[in-house]
């Protein structure tokens, strides 16, 4: 008995050595098979990247969908997207949110450096977009001395950046968030130009060609446009094996019919050897098959759906945090006022960080360095966690309060009755600071709701996020985000009536007590 | 694994990282007093005006309390220029910081005044003092006083709502910060220094309202007694 328990002690000390020496269990087993284990290739994007990705009535659309959809079923495999704006994308990648980047990107040699670029799918070199009938830009070099815009954080921005430092005079460039940012602000006059490449502006230009118009022809160094992964080695199968899919599909001749579906034209996008590109021209049937709801006119009620369908989101995490929070705060509470100085302090620490940080940078500190810590998770559940994990700092604050105006004659006559301590506190303690604090919890709740918005900054589709989607569709942002702001408020409203509704009854059952 | 941490990638940054934090500071300051100046204008044009405005305001009120403030913004910032107010990125964020911050100054401040022992009035309007006297010689000063804790939370509120303005461009600590994480792939060093920024500046905050406080405070005991 004893031999076979110390040879199986020993068998797992050898497995664990040799998960060891993998550097962590996880990477023991590389990524195409772990993708073919999950059935699923999971993609990171931000759908604001039209012709690639983008949103079109509440549906994802795109060159990048159509590829996917042919990838998946050469590799049989299911494929899911994950929405988030730009900045968010890469670090996602790096945290294992996603398996590739769609994008595209363009191929920089800084980013061959960190990732492993698939082969090209499109020629990425770089063009401006203009207001149609600004007659002071008529070539690249007249956006000297003007305000130039572009993506924060994208390769397209930093060519713009060595192309301007060339210009006489100050040139500014300003940084969005999404593409779709900068160009609401090029309608808007705040810049003149937006750079991006050029399957992208010519796509956005033949969507609405009374508000802008590319500036020919492109400038900087012709670039390719191609998927990203990690460049760890187990992540070289899952490449490999698209990259052998992207080449059956250019010889089969399905790449050249779906860049001629968004594009406008067939691209010679260089294979392992060759280079040189040939710009788009301009799409043509891609951007009528678009073209048919952007130019419509919102369907508002269609909108309202979505933004109310978006709605669940929001209030589905406002109350997980609400719940969770309150047990970590109710926790987090009685080890502030337990009279150890040890847990005292810790609780201090704890509501004086989460309290003392924005929520903003919480959000992106959970979603983007947890990972290192070896805990990988879904946008939805960093989102949930973060957003709990400072809701509960804010209700332990709250419950002090209550906790403070809580007889002392009570809590040892519930010592002297010998009550556990978890039976005082769950029992007697947490009613009562309950029903003393409801109108600061009521208030509490109203400021989760509104707090929840910032969840959209990581990519979790909620009211906001899905507001974004549409201003950048329909190219209303008024409209959008008003519709928005009132979903907001009739959720607010409802909390607030139901806040009075509970406390007026408690007034009325008092009063007749 | 363990947490990548290079130093040099801030050390680096420290020029640009020192301007965002200055454009932190500038737009927190400035949006906090408009929208003291707002809330306060608000307030008292409660107590003075008739109903129809009085209807407005508490319309404004919750309203601008009732939906998150990035909403705002993007109404704003994005939103603005369709109707013709097209206002830099750093105009529109200050701006949005007053309005948000007013609706909620006005209501500290109308619940100050109401808290204020209505005797207290009617010795007032006995002595023959006018309206716009009893506001501002005996309402205000108390007033002041008894929200001072409350504006203390609500200025730190402000504080880390400059955070969320990064999101329309304007140059602030957060802009700069990620926007230096994405170039150099360091987001674990550029996200903990947020932290540590923020958390020192809402700390200095906090402690300079309760110097403040305990200062006024001496003086209503000492008027008190």
């Amino acid at each position: 008995m004893r031999a076979i328990s110390s040879r199986r002690s020993c068998r797992w000390l050898l497995l664990g050595f040799a998960l060891l020496s993998f550097g962590s269990g996880a990477r023991a087993e590389d990524q195409l098979q772990a993708v073919r284990r999950a059935g699923e290739l999971v993609v990171g994007t931000e759908m604001q990247f039209a012709p690639f990705d983008f949103i079109d009535n509440g549906e994802e659309r795109g060159f990048n969908r159509d590829f996917f959809v042919e990838l998946g079923k050469d590799l049989k495999l299911r494929v899911r997207t994950i929405d988030l704006p730009w900045p968010s994308v890469l670090p996602g990648l790096e945290a294992g949110k996603f398996d590739i980047v769609s994008g595209p990107l363009m191929v920089t040699e800084a980013r061959k450096a960190h990732y492993r670029f698939t082969l090209p799918i499109a020629d990425g070199s770089v063009a401006l977009l203009k207001r149609a009938g600004d007659s002071r830009i008529n070539a690249n070099a007249d956006i000297a001395g003007h305000i130039v815009g572009g993506a924060k954080g994208s390769a397209q921005t930093e060519q713009l950046k060595t192309y301007v430092a060339r210009l006489p005079g100050v040139t500014t460039v300003r940084e969005y968030i999404d593409n779709n940012q900068a160009y609401a602000d090029l309608a808007a006059g705040r810049i003149v130009a937006v750079a991006n490449s050029l399957p992208n502006i010519a796509y956005v230009a033949s969507q609405r060609p009374d508000t802008f118009s590319v500036v020919r022809p492109t400038f900087g160094a012709p670039i390719d446009f191609a998927y990203l992964g990690r460049s760890d080695s187990s992540s070289k199968t899952l490449i490999d094996a698209i990259d052998a899919d992207i080449m059956a599909m250019r010889a089969d001749g399905r790449l050249a019919a779906m860049q001629k579906k968004w594009f406008g034209s067939v691209m010679q996008t260089p294979s392992l050897g060759d280079t040189g590109a040939t710009a788009a021209v301009g799409p043509s049937a891609g951007a009528a098959a678009g073209r048919s709801s952007g130019r419509s006119g919102p369907d508002v009620v269609h909108l309202l759906g979505l933004l109310v369908e978006a709605a669940r989101t929001t209030v589905l995490i406002s109350l997980i945090a609400l719940c969770a929070g309150f047990v970590l705060g109710v926790a987090l509470c009685s080890a502030r006022l337990s009279g150890n100085a040890w847990l005292a302090g810790a609780g201090g620490l704890y509501v004086g960080f989460f309290r003392g940080v924005p929520l903003i940078v919480q959000l992106l500190l959970v979603y983007n360095c947890l990972p290192f810590l070896g805990i990988n998770v879904a946008p939805l559940v960093a989102a949930a966690v973060a957003v709990t994990l400072c809701e509960a700092a804010y209700l332990a604050e709250i419950l002090r309060g209550g906790f403070l105006g809580i007889a002392r004659g009570q809590l040892e006559a519930a010592r002297l009755l010998g009550l556990p301590w978890f039976a005082t506190l769950w029992r007697i303690q947490v009613p009562q600071a309950l029903r003393l604090t409801l109108p600061s919890l009521v208030s509490e709740a109203i400021m989760l709701v509104k707090a929840s918005s910032l969840i959209s900054v990581v990519g979790v589709a909620d009211i906001t996020r899905t507001a974004q989607n549409i201003a950048a569709s329909t190219f209303r942002p008024l409209t959008a985000y008003a519709a928005a702001g009132v979903v907001y408020l009739v959720i607010n409203g409802a909390l607030s009536l139901a806040g009075h509704g509970v406390l007026r009854r408690r007034e009325l059952s008092r009063a007749s007590a | 694994m363990s947490i990548p941490f290079d130093v040099a990638i801030l050390t680096d940054a420290l020029p640009a990282i020192a301007r965002g934090l200055a454009i932190t500071i500038g737009v927190w300051i400035t949006g906090a007093v408009s929208g003291l100046g707002l809330g306060l204008v608000v307030a008292g044009a409660q107590m003075l005006t008739g109903r129809w405005v009085r209807l407005g305001l508490r319309a404004y009120i919750e309203v601008f309390r009732g939906t998150p403030f990035l909403v705002q913004l993007f109404i704003l910032y994005y939103g603005g220029p369709s109707v013709g107010l097209k206002l830099p990125p750093l105009a529109a964020g200050i701006l949005a910081l007053g309005l948000y911050g007013g609706a909620y100054f006005s209501e500290a401040f109308r619940s100050g005044f109401e808290s204020i022992p209505p005797g207290q009035l009617e010795a007032a309007q006995c002595l023959g003092l006018s309206r716009l006297q009893i506001i501002v010689r005996i309402q205000f000063p108390q007033m002041l006083v008894i929200v001072l804790p409350a504006l203390t939370n609500l200025i730190i509120v402000l504080c880390k709502e400059t955070a969320v303005l990064s999101v329309v461009t304007v140059p602030e600590l957060t802009f700069v910060l990620t926007g230096i994480g994405t170039e150099k792939f360091a987001f674990v060093e550029t996200l903990l220094t947020l932290c540590v920024c923020y958390w020192l500046l809402v700390e200095l905050a906090s402690r300079l309202g309760l110097m403040v406080e305990h200062r006024v405070s001496r003086f209503l005991e000492l008027s008190g007694s």
